[in-house]
């Protein structure tokens, strides 16, 4: 890789590395607003409010800092590439991330990830509100199901073109995947 | 901006759908039937119909009808067995029966100096009658404790630790026509106080429900003591709260409202006046109707069946702890009910656990009992007085309950 690609590897690896802090926050919200909610809820109390707080830290921390701990010992590994080469097929910033694709999620990977988290765990936080009140809804389904199909197309847009790459890069051996 | 386009998006429609369903479940209200206040008398006239017959055929050989532990002969299972009033009874159970007020038939004997068939004042802070719920009939002295403290079994509430003192305060009040007959006590255990409302009808039609607003929906509530007040009440407590569930039978006066099965036992009054907790998986609402269901209520669980507890001491209402306050209806006898309303979440009432209530129901001698809508819905209204102290969030005031069991 050249200098200019190792930066970036290394701001994209900060990037993810934000992105496991906030969720790592979401996880800390969850858990203190389940510990309010159950103080006035008159010892009432709901093992979805309580739990909410492991969807971010399961979902979103925990992963983020594997990835970052596995594609950080890869990077130092990968060959240097010429850019130039490759030039007529990807853009840049596709070059750089397909070279790296089977390392860090892509953005699209991660906005439906992302967005699958914020499903999974609003839904449980509400679920706990009704079971706390004592009531249901249906509309309750909603969360859950639209939570694993973001979190499925978010592993989808990884997984993928992650294999992808990774059999061309391994095929180009040094020169850019034709 | 771009490349934050879908965060902004998603976000978006996540909180606008979170309002939604939000406003959807607790304020936006939905009327499913206006006017809802239908009173199947047929079904009623059918039972006693029933009754008269069944009478007749066990007149002609001698038997003991006393006895009524078992099913009648149309099948509906009888309410209660007979009242548990030996001499080796607890002390609790003979307050219960001195404060149970005689059945019609012995009305003639009292000599309490109301008039028969008298109604009280229904206007809060109405004076209390002269009559102390201790007499016998016959007996004219009113010398019978009226509040009394009750320890629960130790061998079974191990967690409910008994604190007995006594008050001869006399905080007790009845009501009595040819057909209604309530007394109402007050009690005082394990720092709780209870207020029990025994009750005897001369049929299960003056054992009825109301709607809020006379409209069977979600969302639509009232308070207790004005569902009470619209219907002219005697006295009534809060229902099973149906308008928070989207499933659980509704029967309501013989009509039926709702038939799809929640998770929660239904308890079955039928038009004889029996009592019966029913697993919902075993019968449709449309077969119960035609069973003879007078009202049928989703809330639970059961607490006695043929005066055994029920519950385990570990045994709540979904998630809920320990301390609550209450509501729970009882069948003691034929036609001979009792309401129970518990405080709590106050510094004067912690309130009670399912087990603490159903040991406390047993001691009274009901025989079927049934837990209603607790916390801050639990409200007791006796001749147009809230006389329990509801507790509500922050605020010590009735609750707007989505439906009501009274008497009137």
């Amino acid at each position: 890789m050249f200098t200019s690609d190792r930066k970036k590897a290394v701001e994209y690896a900060y990037k993810l590395f934000n992105y496991a802090c906030i969720c790592l926050t979401a996880a800390i919200f969850c858990a203190l607003f389940g510990a309010v909610y159950e103080v006035f809820s008159h010892g009432v109390f709901s093992f979805y409010m309580i739990y909410a707080f492991a969807i971010p830290l399961c979902l979103g921390t925990f992963p983020l800092m594997i990835i970052l701990l596995c594609a950080g010992r890869k990077t130092e590994k990968l060959e240097i590439i010429d850019l130039k080469e490759a030039e007529t097929l990807y853009e840049e910033d596709r070059y750089w991330e397909n070279s790296c694709l089977y390392l860090f999620p892509g953005r699209t990977a991660l906005n439906a990830w992302f967005s699958g988290i914020a499903a999974l765990t609003a839904g449980c936080l509400f679920q706990g509100v009704l079971e706390i009140y004592g009531t249901t809804n249906r509309l309750i389904v909603v969360y859950p199901v639209a939570g694993v199909v973001l979190l499925a197309a978010g592993l989808a847009a990884f997984v993928i073109p992650a294999i992808a790459a990774r059999r061309m890069y391994r095929r180009s051996r040094g020169l850019y995947p034709q | 901006m771009k490349k934050n386009t879908w965060a902004v998006v998603f976000s978006f429609c996540l909180i606008a759908f979170t309002v939604f369903i939000a406003l959807d479940t607790f304020v936006l209200s939905s009327v499913y039937q206006a006017d809802a206040t239908q009173i199947n008398t047929e079904m009623i006239i059918a039972a006693k119909e029933n009754g008269e017959s069944a009478q007749k055929e066990s007149e002609s050989p001698q038997t003991d009808d006393t006895d009524d532990s078992g099913k009648n002969g149309d099948g509906n299972p009888a309410g209660g067995g007979a009242p548990q009033s030996d001499a080796g009874d607890s002390p609790i159970q003979q307050e219960a029966d001195q404060s149970s007020s005689p059945s019609q038939s012995d009305a003639g004997d009292n000599e309490s100096g109301e008039e028969k068939g008298s109604r009280t004042g229904g206007g809060p802070g109405s004076s209390r009658h002269g009559k102390k719920p201790g007499n016998k009939p016959g007996h004219g002295d009113s010398t019978a404790t009226t509040k009394t403290i009750i320890g629960f079994d130790q061998e079974e509430a191990a967690e409910s630790a008994a604190e007995v003192t006594t008050d001869n305060s006399g905080d007790s009040r009845e009501y009595k026509d040819e057909n209604v007959q309530v007394t109402y006590t007050q009690y005082e255990t394990n720092g709780t106080t209870i207020h029990v409302a025994d009750v005897r009808v001369s049929s299960a039609e003056y054992l009825k429900t109301a709607f809020a607003k006379g409209t069977y929906g979600k969302n639509v509530t009232q308070s207790t003591s004005e569902i009470a007040a619209s219907n002219n009440a005697v006295l009534a407590v809060n229902g099973d709260y149906y308008g928070v569930q989207e499933r659980g039978y509704v029967i309501r006066n013989g009509v039926l409202y709702r038939e799809e099965a929640g998770e929660n036992d239904v308890l079955c009054i039928y038009a004889d006046g029996s009592m019966k907790v029913v697993d919902p998986s075993t019968a449709t609402a449309q077969e119960l109707l035609e069973q003879g269901v007078w009202q049928a209520f989703s809330f639970g669980p059961g607490l006695i069946t043929d005066g055994e507890i029920d519950v385990a001491l570990n045994t709540e209402v979904g998630k809920a702890k320990a301390s609550n306050p209450r509501t729970a209806i009882g069948i003691i006898d034929d036609l001979h009910y009792v309401f129970v309303v518990s405080d709590g979440r106050s510094g004067e009432s912690e309130g009670l656990s399912l087990y603490e209530l159903a040991s406390f129901m047993e001691q009274l001698g009901v025989q079927t009992a049934y837990n209603l809508d607790g916390g801050g819905s639990s409200t007791m209204v006796f001749q147009g007085e809230v006389v329990n102290n509801p507790s509500s969030g922050f605020r010590d005031e009735e609750r707007e309950v989505s439906d009501i069991v009274y008497i009137g």
